[in-house]
């Protein structure tokens, strides 16, 4: 196991050096920043001062073995776009937001998708199941910026019941944004769930436990919910992963101060300093939960050992 | 955005946020009524020797709080009295409403994010300074009828008759948020030498260079112990100064005004006791807003600065603005009623309408759309076998696309169709004679033929279009004008998507062939000239138009000191550029907000 996890994080290592200079090469591909960063009347004087400053007129590999000795320390760099904040500044105060955000959508997510997954696979082909499986549908299908979009018309601009956007309103301004990101994943993990308890409820114990007359709801949440929830739980910690990098569209629809509206700031302003912070970091994020899901699960399941 | 410069920018970033300033704040009620058509060259009226403008007091008096319902514009009684922009759309009237107290306290504002975020608006430079207009004043103000300088911090002010040394009087008694300090000399230099700090993005920081004199790049430095002292500014008291230039510049109540977002007014007492970290934190100002709150990319927040302001008394206790990227978001807003007024893009104003909330719009133009005809370096990089340097193609060009069905599909008839790029009919340089140039197809196959493209083939040219902000139509306007162009003949390769790759070609000055679809500010002639139709040498930026002839028209109005001199210099230069034919004019647009007329009551804004 220990040589499994050494291993798995060099693996890393190395798959975020690669994914820092794809970033690296392709933030420099989409033009010059400081075009978009300075003012158009701008004298080619005041744009070679700046060009200089950020080290923009340095070969690319330079620039990019500068950046990496500097990332190592933890000196992400300055925010060009951001008047020259440092970067860890700008993530220090946008990150809080984004796993608040990510941590309520994967509740979300959870909350919904495990009771329908656990309804559907007890009541198969019933109402329940094909209700089950429409609203998983409907999530599946439809973008969640189009979803958060429909929640916000309808509980913000029709009902009045939440605010369309923003943080400022505690616990409510979370309900949009989070019910908008987590529901996308509510079809995989409920039908992953009921899979899972269709197995499990086909199994002799399981048989044998109502033949001795145990409590149908114990049989099911006790012996057959426990057992089923591996699968789930594996893909959820996934999840976690993915609601983490991929609140993106999310927090620019619903004016959310995190790190995915940070992104979209930085792409837009051409700040290289900050995009490739935050795809790194998005990156570092994602390789890690899957790390610590494979290690968990082996822990969860004795049977599976890893060589 | 536009979301980007535009550019965090564009110019649309300070053009709404200084408007909606001006609808946060209290209306003055004594506002001078403007006088004449002035202009650019009022400006050198304003400022002639020993002209001393009268106390700011007198002509922005009192505030009229009262609103409202409220009635939350600054520039209501200037625009009364001012005139009316030539074919100025009207705005969707407001559902009437009395005037009376209040009906809320706050006053929130949804607009597109700046490009650029700091509360130290030297670092961030142009329209990303919009937001913080609310808590820094200039020295300057501009009449937005008129053109004309009006007092802000700057009590009154004169010239020297060589144009290189102005006396200003400061306001007296101003204080700083931080209520420690008052408004001085050493503000004014201190802030200067931010403005033209080398790491400062300021628009201008450039021109401030070229004006301060031989020993110009002491002015760029940042040495701790030299700041709030400049050897070109001298200390008449704590009051009034001399400052001094190194040529004639009778436009500084223009550039060191508001209207150019650059020159904002910063406290040296406060920076030397808490630090620029801190002061980029808690900033403060003389404005008669105060620094409350900021969640960056969310929120920026303002209180009620003083019960008194001596300018402006807002009708509001506080001020918001919600950063909102999406389009759909603000609307949301809008309607839910968490803002009382929100950007909304043009395609969406109807629903706004419809569902009982009003569109109101700046009293002048707030942009303006052109198509630039690249390749006219007529000095050092002309080249006779690119066709855009031949005038008979660039009338051709002109007369081959039809600007009023272009209003009436993408602007809805709201565009002010422009006769001459960069002279708006307020200008006092532009001559009523100019005309808009008329859709002739078969006028612009004649030119053509007479330009030596009689084969059918016309002339092949690049076209370029991209999006930038307050303006997106710019690249859906492309499909039509290039399917005129090739009606009449030209070749068009058409390459429609970002506007980055137009800039860095403009500004690498490799535009020889290529047409590209522009919008810019609204500016005084003056001040196009120099941005857009000159070359680098004299400070120019967009570098489309090199011509001697009105490059030495040019440098003589920045050097004269004649007022008559000026003014026909410019207008000899409009006269010029308009029978070559120097660019493909098309309109100027107004900034454009929709607002809760539950709250909002009248309006009536200004551009900037």
């Amino acid at each position: 196991m220990q040589r499994y996890i050494i291993l798995r994080i060099a693996q890393s290592v190395v798959a975020l050096l690669v994914i820092s200079a794809i970033v690296f090469a392709l933030a420099r591909v989409t033009g010059d920043p400081v075009a978009i960063l300075l003012p158009e009347d701008a004298s080619p004087k005041v744009v070679e001062q700046i060009r200089t400053k950020w080290g923009l007129d340095q070969p690319i590999y330079v620039q990019y073995a500068k950046y990496i000795g500097n990332f190592v320390t933890g000196d992400f760099g300055e925010a060009w776009a951001y008047g020259g904040v440092p970067i860890t500044e700008l993530i220090a105060r946008r990150l809080p937001n984004t796993i608040y955000l990510a941590s309520f959508a994967w509740i979300v997510s959870a909350g919904i998708a495990l009771p329908i997954g656990v309804l559907v696979a007890v009541k198969k082909d019933t109402v329940f199941d094909w209700t089950g499986k429409i609203i998983a549908l409907i999530g599946q299908s439809a973008p969640s910026f189009a979803i958060g979009l429909l929640l916000m018309w309808v509980f913000a601009v029709i009902l009045g019941w939440l605010p369309t956007s923003g943080n400022d309103a505690g616990f409510k301004s979370i309900l949009l944004p989070g019910i908008a990101l987590g529901y996308y994943n509510v079809a995989a993990v409920m039908r992953l769930t009921r899979s899972s308890m269709l197995e499990v409820l086909d199994t002799e114990y399981v048989k044998l436990a109502r033949i001795k007359g145990m409590p149908e709801r114990k049989v099911i949440w006790k012996h057959c919910f426990r057992n089923a929830l591996i699968v789930p739980f594996t893909y959820m910690g996934l999840i976690g992963a993915v609601l983490l990098t991929g609140s993106v569209v999310i927090e620019t629809v619903f004016v959310w101060p995190g790190l995915g509206d940070l992104a979209i700031d930085a792409i837009r302003n051409r700040d290289f300093p900050v995009i490739q912070a935050v795809v790194i970091l998005f990156a570092t994020f994602y390789i890690f939960i899957n790390l610590l899901v494979d290690v968990m699960y082996a822990y969860l399941n004795p049977r599976i050992r890893y060589n | 955005m536009n979301k980007v410069a535009s550019l965090r920018a564009s110019l649309c970033g300070v053009f709404a946020l200084a408007l909606l300033f001006a609808l946060a704040c209290g209306a003055p009620t004594e506002q001078a009524a403007p006088s004449a058509p002035a202009a650019a060259d009022t400006q050198a009226q304003q400022a002639a020797p020993d002209a001393t403008a009268a106390p700011a007091q007198q002509q922005q008096a009192a505030p009229t709080a009262t609103t409202a319902l409220a009635q939350p514009a600054g520039m209501s009684d200037a625009s009364a009295g001012g005139a009316a922009p030539t074919a100025a759309p009207e705005p969707t009237e407001a559902p009437a409403a009395e005037l009376g107290a209040p009906v809320q306290a706050d006053l929130r504002v949804a607009i597109t994010p700046p490009y650029a975020e700091n509360l130290l608006g030297w670092r961030v430079g142009g329209t990303n300074q919009g937001m913080l207009q609310p808590m820094q004043e200039a020295l300057f103000q501009r009449d937005y009828q008129t053109w004309e300088a009006r007092p802000m911090l700057a009590e009154s002010w004169s010239v020297s008759p060589d144009g290189k040394e102005w006396n200003i009087k400061l306001r007296e008694n101003v204080p700083f948020h931080h209520e420690e300090d008052t408004f001085g000399v050493s503000d004014f230099v201190f802030s200067f030498q931010l403005w033209s700090h080398p790491e400062a993005k300021t628009g201008f920081g450039d021109f401030w260079h070229q004006i301060l004199g031989p020993d110009s790049d002491d002015q760029r430095s940042y040495d701790v112990d030299a700041l709030g002292s400049a050897p070109t500014v001298t200390e008449v008291s704590d009051s009034e100064m001399v400052w001094n230039m190194n040529r004639p510049e009778l436009w500084i109540p223009f550039y060191a005004s508001e209207a150019t977002t650059d020159p904002l007014i910063y406290s040296l007492d406060y920076w030397e006791k808490v630090g620029e970290g801190e002061y980029g934190l808690n900033p403060v100002g003389t404005g008669p807003w105060k620094f409350v709150n900021y969640e960056q990319g969310a929120r920026l927040e303002y209180e009620r600065a003083f019960d008194d302001h001596w300018r402006i008394n807002p009708d509001f206790d506080t001020l918001t603005f919600f950063f909102a990227e999406e389009d759909l978001t603000r609307v949301a807003m809008l309607r839910a009623k968490e803002a009382d007024i929100a950007e909304i893009p043009r395609e969406l104003q109807g629903e706004i309408v419809n569902a009982g909330f009003a569109i109101t719009q700046s009293t002048l133009p707030a942009f303006m759309v052109w198509i630039g005809i690249g390749g006219q370096y007529l000095e050092d990089r002309y080249d006779p076998n690119d066709p855009n340097t031949n005038v008979l193609v660039r009338r051709a060009m002109n007369h081959a696309i039809d600007r009023e069905a272009l209003n009436e599909a993408f602007f809805d008839n709201k565009m002010e169709l422009m006769a001459n790029t960069g002279w708006h009919p307020t200008d006092p340089s532009f001559d009523p004679a100019w005309e808009i140039p008329a859709y002739d197809p078969d006028a612009s196959r004649q030119l053509l033929a007479e330009a030596g493209y009689t084969d059918g083939s016309g002339p092949n040219i690049e076209f370029m279009a991209g999006k930038l902000v307050g303006v997106p139509e710019l690249t859906e306007i492309a499909v039509p004008i290039i399917s005129w162009l090739e009606e009449v003949g030209f070749e068009v390769d058409a390459q429609i998507g970002e506007f980055q790759p137009i800039r860095t070609r403009y500004k690498a000055r490799e535009m020889n062939g290529v047409l590209w679809t522009h919008r810019t500010g609204f500016w005084p002639a003056g001040r196009n000239m120099r941005v857009y139709f000159v070359s680098p040498t004299l400070a120019g930026a967009v570098y489309m138009y090199e011509d001697p002839f009105t490059e030495d028209l040019f440098t003589k109005w920045q050097s004269s000191v004649d007022e008559a001199e000026r003014l026909q210099l410019m207008k000899d230069a409009g006269q010029y550029m308009y029978d070559q034919s120097a660019t493909m004019p098309l309109g100027f647009l107004f900034a454009e907000f929709g607002i809760n007329p539950e709250v909002i009551a009248s309006y009536s804004v200004n551009n900037s």
